[in-house]
């Protein structure tokens, strides 16, 4: 009794596959499917796929991070890039130049700090959450420059997955952003988002750019900056080499 | 610089799974490649929304469609995994759009209940603009035999139903206050329905 209502089940889902009247599942009913379909026509706004190239476009440049969100995120630009050397810094620096590039909204407010665009209440929450999450634990070492080290906690292993499932419009082009600075130091990092920040601000202002005078800005960022004054221009050459340009998307950092 | 659409003739004669590496390389012939894929698939994919789409809801059909189209459009555009050795490439778009209707039906029909009367029927109803096949039709004649009710319970558990998936709680729930029936109820109804289906189906058959 049982073995005949399953081949009558069976018999009836073939036959509903098949026919369309629900979404085939085997290349044995979508055959049958394609023989016998009529097709239909598009409707006009369907006719080409720009509507697709659009919505992707504004896809990207609408996600807003919730909390778990920018958790996840910044876990996963640590996993990415948690060289020797990284730090606050250059996590801070790769969190602001991920939400510019790949328009990410976590609705942040950076600030101009020494080392670059700096937003200190998204950074204390975001190393809250991570914590919270048991994704990272954050280690200040007691010594003079008091570098601080993100150690992995028992849920860092699922950080991967949880990237591909909360970001998954966006995934590619931040795994494809954050692998160029794989191997970058925390001083090329600081430099290339104060230079995206500089640059940044001159396209919100509706100012001239040239490198010349984002070089003046980057300078006059803070007196720190001086020290990086012959490297200057190389990372604006990489950085236009690397597509790595903004297009006034955010506030102005001050 | 040369626009993506002057790639297409070039990229007309290639097959479905060097397009699909084309678009997953996400460079600038990704959309070309896109282009020439949707060439291929976009009509038949727009056909299976609007035949398995439209009775997946009982409300808003045209724009349920519409958005399941739409949905599955971009998902393949953005998640090109396409792997030729599990199957035809139009089994695979009809994959996706079957879990994107299902997550779309998750937020639909709750949204679009408050502002329609909820009329508790599952329209086999066609639209005129095709010729359906004898082998549709047949079917479409077998569920007429069927009430509204046993329509709508038998096809949302075999909309779920697959392999080791079951009808989820909340569906089954939603399906039982629609009817005002227990969840014991819509099993036996779904038992029912089928084997009044298939007895349908056979005597059709012998009448041709």
């Amino acid at each position: 009794m049982e073995k005949k209502r399953q081949t009558d089940e069976v018999y009836i889902k073939d036959l509903l596959k098949s026919t369309g009247y629900l979404f085939p599942e085997t290349d044995e009913q979508m055959s049958i499917y394609e023989a016998n379909v009529t097709l239909r026509e598009l409707p006009e706004k369907f006719r080409s796929p720009e509507f697709v190239f659009n919505a992707v476009q504004n896809q990207r440049s609408s996600k807003h991070c919730t909390d778990v969100d920018k958790a996840i995120l910044a876990g996963h630009i640590i996993n990415t890039c948690n060289t020797k050397d990284f730090g606050r810094v250059k996590f801070q620096k790769l969190l602001y130049l991920v939400e510019h590039v790949c328009q990410l909204n976590l609705r942040s407010n950076y600030i101009r700090q020494t080392a670059g665009p700096y937003d200190g209440v998204l950074l204390k929450r975001v190393e809250t959450m991570l914590q919270q999450y048991h994704f990272y634990d954050i280690s200040q070492q007691h010594t003079d420059n008091k570098a601080v080290q993100y150690i992995p906690l028992s849920s860092a292993e699922e950080l991967d997955d949880l990237f591909r499932k909360n970001f998954p419009i966006e995934c590619d082009m931040i795994d494809t952003f954050l692998f160029k600075f794989h191997k970058a130091t925390w001083e090329q990092c600081e430099i290339v988002a104060t230079l995206y920040a500089v640059w940044n601000n001159r396209i919100i202002r509706q100012q001239e750019i040239t490198d010349e005078l984002l070089k003046a800005d980057f300078l006059a960022w803070d007196p720190h900056k001086y020290k990086y004054r012959d490297r200057v221009m190389k990372a604006l050459m990489w950085m236009r080499k690397e597509n790595i340009i903004p297009v006034g998307w955010g506030n102005i950092v001050e | 610089m040369i626009a993506d659409g002057e790639y297409v003739p070039i990229l007309k004669n290639i097959s479905d799974s060097q397009l699909f590496a084309l678009i997953a390389a996400k460079d600038d012939l990704a959309h070309a490649a896109y282009r020439v894929l949707y060439d291929r698939y976009a009509q038949l994919t727009w056909s299976l929304c609007c035949e398995a789409g439209r009775k997946m809801v009982r409300w808003n059909k045209e724009q349920f469609v519409e958005e399941l189209f739409s949905q599955t459009m971009i998902k393949i555009f953005v998640h090109p995994t396409y792997d030729p050795i599990k199957g035809k490439v139009s089994t695979w778009i009809s994959g996706i759009a079957k879990n994107t209707a299902l997550d779309l039906l998750k937020e639909w029909n709750a949204h679009t209940q408050i502002t329609v009367e909820p009329i508790p029927e599952f329209s086999s109803e066609e639209d005129e603009s095709t010729t359906p096949s004898p082998l549709h039709l047949l079917l479409t004649q077998a569920l007429e035999m069927l009430s509204d009710r046993e329509k709508d319970i038998l096809l949302t558990y075999l909309m779920y139903e697959d392999g080791n998936k079951y009808l989820p709680g909340t569906v089954l729930q939603e399906l039982c206050s629609r009817h005002g029936i227990t969840a014991d109820n819509a099993r036996q109804i779904k038992s029912r329905a089928m084997k009044k289906l298939r007895q349908q189906i056979q005597q059709l058959e012998m009448d041709k």
